[in-house]
C-alpha cells in the first residue's frame, strides 16, 4: 500500500484486573497491525476473542478502573486545517512524533488527556456498536443525538447549519423521510432504521477511521448485506478507513480488503481477503471456514470447533505454548513447547508451528 | 393520549369513593364514640347526650349515614366539627398551608441532595464518599424520626438553646417586623424540615445510585462518550434523564405524606399542621372532621399520582406512543 498510515498499533496489549481473584485477564496480546487510508480492514473471531476490548481499546472506552494497556497506539491525524489538533498536540507532540520529512504528526492515544480524547471521539475516530437498541438515548430524539455529535465538535456553527446537516446525514443514510425521523424516538425506528442512524452519527464529522463492532450481528439476514454495502460505500466516499469486527467470517468476504483473525486475544492468522479465503493455513481458520451454515448439508448437523477458549488468567499457559493448543487437530508435540512467531508467507501472516521455517 | 387520561380519571374516581367507603366503616367501627368523651363529664344528663345523638345522626344505620354525608360531600359541605362546631373545611385550610409549606421544602430537599448523592455515589462507585453516604443515610433510614426530633430537640433546642423546638411561631411573632416575622418561621422550620428529610433521604440516594450504575453500563451511554461527549454531559444528560423516570414514580408516592402530613412527627413538635389535626381529631372521635380530613387527602393524594402520571408521560416518551 502506498496511502499514508492513519493508525499504526504496536505490540499492543490489554489486561484486566480481576478483583475477587487478584488475578490479571490478559485479553489481547501482542497485537500489531497498520491502517492505511481507505483501508477497509476486518477483525474475524469468535465470543471472548477480544474483538470488542480491541475496538474499545482505540478509544479508551474500556472501564478506566480494571484496564491496563501495552503497548502504543499511534494515530495520524489527516485533517489538515483541524486546529484544536495543531494547537493542542504541541503539547503532547515530542520531537520523535513530528516527522520532518512528510511532515506530519502522530501521538499514542493512551497518552492523551480526557479533553483531547474527547476531541478524537466522534472527529476522527468513530465507532457503531452491536445492539442498535440500546445504542441510542431511548429518551432523547434521534435528530438531537446526531445534532449532538456535530456540536461536540464545531463550535461556531448555528442552529439552522445543524439541523441541515442532520437532515442531509439522515439522506445520505437512505432513510426516507429525514425530516419526520429528525423527531422520531428510537423506540418509534426499527433495528435497521436506528443502525443507519448510528451510521450517521458515526459518519457525522467525517471521521479518518471508522470502527464497526459487529454493525450486523442484531440485524435481520436480509438487511446484514444491505447495511453493510451502504457503510462500506459510505466509506468508500469519505476515503474514511474502515475497522470492520464480526463473527462471520464469510459476511465480510466481498467489504473488506484485508482480515484479521483473531483467537482468544491474538492475531493468529492474517492476509488479504482472497488470501485468507482460498488459501486458509492456521487450522483455526480452516475450522472456522467449514462452520458456515451454507456449505452444511441438509439433516446434517452444523459443525463446530471442540472445547473451549483457554483460561486467559494462566501466563504459563498464553505465553509458553500455542494459544490454539487444547483445540487443534493437527497439533503435536512441539506445540506444548514452544510458542510459534508469526511466520510469513507469500504476504500472509500465521501463528503456527506447522508453517515454522 | 386523551383516551389513557381519561381512563386514568374513572379509575381515580373508583379509588377515590372506596378510599372514602373505608375511612368511614373503620372510624365507625373502631370502639369509642364521640359522646363518650362526655360521659366523663357528670354535669351531662343521659337525655342531652341522646339528643345530641340525634342531632348529629348517629342513631341511624352506616350505610345510611354514609349516603347522607356523600350528598352533602357533593354539594362540598363537609359538616362541622363535633368539637367546636367549626366548619370542618374552615379547619382544614387553617392547617394545610403549615403542612405543604413544611413538606414542599422537606421534598424539595429530599429530591435535590437525593439526586446528588445518588448520582455521586454512582460516579464514585465503591469509593470513599459513596462509602460514607451509604452509611449516613442508612443511619437516616433506620433511626426512627420521633427519636432523632426529640434527641434534635433536646440538644439544639434545650442544651445549646439555638432553635425553637415547637410551634410555627414564636409568642411573640405578632410584634415582629416583616424580615423578623419570616426569620421566625424559618427558624422554627429549621428541626422538622432537617429531620423529616434526613429521614427521607435514603430511599432515594439508594434508589438513584442503583438506577444510575444500571444506566452508566448501559451501550449507549459508550455511545455517546464515542461521539466525544463530555464525561460530566453524558452523567447529567444522558443517564440523569433515564434515571428520572423511576424518580418522578417516587415522587409520585410521596405525594400522600405531602398533604396528609406525619401524625406522630407534627405531635411532637407540635406543629399546627394537617396531622396534628388528624391526630386531635381522631382520639376526639370527630367523625365530620376524620372524614373532611380523609376525603382532602385523598383528593389531592389522587390529584398527585395524576399529575406524576402525567409528567411520567413527559419525561418517558415510550408511555407517550404507546
Amino acid at each position: 500500500m502506498n496511502s499514508k498510515l492513519v493508525l499504526e498499533i504496536t505490540d499492543f496489549e490489554t489486561a484486566f484486573y480481576i478483583k475477587p481473584k487478584d488475578k490479571y485477564l490478559f485479553a489481547l496480546r501482542e497485537i500489531n497491525f497498520e491502517l492505511y487510508k481507505a483501508q477497509k480492514i476486518a477483525f474475524v473471531g469468535e465470543s471472548g476473542s477480544g474483538k470488542t476490548t480491541l475496538a474499545n481499546a482505540i478509544l479508551q472506552l474500556n472501564p478506566n478502573n480494571v484496564t491496563t494497556y501495552f503497548g502504543n497506539i499511534i494515530f495520524y491525524p489527516q485533517k489538515e486545517n483541524c486546529s484544536i489538533c495543531l494547537d493542542k498536540y504541541s503539547i503532547v507532540t515530542t520531537e520523535e512524533h513530528y516527522d520532518e520529512n512528510t511532515q506530519t504528526t502522530s501521538y499514542d492515544i493512551h497518552t492523551l488527556d480526557e479533553e483531547l480524547l474527547n476531541h478524537i471521539r466522534g472527529n476522527h475516530i468513530s465507532m457503531i456498536f452491536q445492539d442498535p437498541f440500546t445504542a441510542l438515548n431511548p429518551v432523547l430524539r434521534v435528530g438531537e443525538q446526531i445534532s449532538e455529535v456535530i456540536l461536540n465538535h464545531n463550535l461556531n456553527i448555528t442552529k439552522k447549519e445543524v439541523y441541515d446537516k442532520v437532515i442531509e446525514l439522515l439522506s445520505k443514510v437512505e432513510l426516507p423521510e429525514p425530516h419526520i425521523i429528525y423527531k422520531k424516538y428510537p423506540h418509534q425506528l426499527s433495528g435497521g432504521q436506528i443502525q443507519r442512524v448510528c451510521i450517521a452519527i458515526a459518519l457525522a464529522n467525517i471521521p479518518e477511521i471508522l470502527i464497526a463492532d459487529e454493525p450486523t450481528t442484531a440485524l435481520d439476514a436480509t438487511l446484514k448485506h444491505t447495511i453493510l454495502s451502504l457503510l462500506t460505500h459510505l466509506v468508500g466516499s469519505f476515503s474514511t478507513s474502515l475497522i470492520l469486527i464480526t463473527h462471520d467470517i464469510n459476511l465480510v468476504k466481498n467489504y473488506v480488503d484485508y482480515v484479521y483473525i483473531l483467537y482468544a486475544g491474538e492475531i493468529i492468522e492474517s492476509g488479504l481477503t482472497k488470501q485468507i479465503f482460498y488459501n486458509p493455513l492456521h487450522p483455526y481458520t480452516k475450522l472456522l471456514m467449514s462452520c458456515s451454515v451454507d456449505k452444511t448439508k441438509k439433516g446434517q448437523k452444523l459443525p463446530v470447533i471442540p472445547y473451549e477458549l483457554p483460561d486467559l488468567t494462566d501466563q504459563d499457559f498464553i505465553y509458553e505454548k500455542c494459544i490454539f493448543l487444547n483445540r487443534c487437530p493437527q497439533r503435536n508435540n512441539r506445540c506444548e513447547t514452544k510458542k510459534p512467531q508469526l511466520y510469513s508467507i507469500k504476504g500472509q501472516k500465521v501463528k503456527c508451528l506447522l508453517y515454522e521455517k | 393520549m386523551i383516551k389513557l387520561l381519561l381512563n386514568r380519571i374513572v379509575v381515580l374516581f373508583i379509588t377515590f369513593i372506596g378510599i372514602t367507603v373505608i375511612t368511614f366503616v373503620v372510624i365507625n367501627i373502631s370502639p369509642g364514640k364521640p359522646q363518650d368523651m362526655m360521659d366523663m363529664s357528670t354535669r351531662i344528663s343521659f337525655e342531652a347526650k341522646q339528643r345530641l345523638v340525634k342531632l348529629y345522626g348517629l342513631d341511624k344505620p352506616l350505610h345510611i349515614r354514609y349516603f347522607n354525608w356523600f350528598l352533602r360531600v357533593i354539594r362540598l359541605d363537609f359538616g362541622t366539627s363535633f368539637k367546636d362546631d367549626k366548619p370542618v373545611l374552615k379547619k382544614i385550610s387553617e392547617r394545610l398551608p403549615a403542612t405543604l409549606l413544611l413538606n414542599i421544602l422537606s421534598l424539595g430537599i429530599i429530591f435535590f441532595v437525593g439526586c446528588t448523592i445518588g448520582i455521586l455515589s454512582a460516579m464514585y462507585q465503591n469509593k470513599f464518599f459513596d462509602k460514607l453516604t451509604t452509611i449516613v443515610v442508612f443511619l437516616g433510614y433506620s433511626i426512627p424520626r420521633y427519636w432523632l426530633a426529640i434527641l434534635c430537640m433536646i440538644v439544639f433546642g434545650i442544651k445549646l438553646n439555638w432553635l425553637p423546638i415547637s410551634g410555627l411561631r414564636s409568642v411573640n411573632w405578632e410584634y415582629l417586623p416583616f424580615v423578623g416575622k419570616i426569620w421566625d418561621i424559618l427558624k422554627h422550620l429549621i428541626l422538622p424540615v432537617a429531620i423529616s428529610s434526613f429521614s427521607g433521604l435514603a430511599g432515594l440516594a439508594r434508589y438513584v445510585r442503583g438506577s444510575m450504575i444500571e444506566q452508566l453500563n448501559c451501550e449507549y451511554i459508550k455511545f455517546a462518550l464515542s461521539k466525544g461527549t463530555q464525561r460530566k454531559k453524558v452523567v447529567f444528560y444522558h443517564a440523569f434523564r433515564n434515571v428520572l423516570i423511576p424518580v418522578v414514580t417516587i415522587l409520585g408516592l410521596s405525594l400522600p405524606d405531602l398533604i396528609g402530613g406525619g401524625f406522630i412527627f407534627e405531635t411532637i413538635f407540635a406543629y399546627p399542621g394537617m396531622g396534628r389535626l388528624g391526630y386531635e381529631a381522631i382520639m376526639a372521635r370527630d367523625y365530620p372532621l376524620i372524614m373532611g380530613i380523609g376525603t382532602i387527602t385523598a383528593a389531592l393524594t389522587l390529584l398527585g399520582n395524576f399529575i406524576a402520571d402525567i409528567v411520567y408521560v413527559y419525561v418517558d416518551p415510550r408511555v407517550r406512543y404507546k
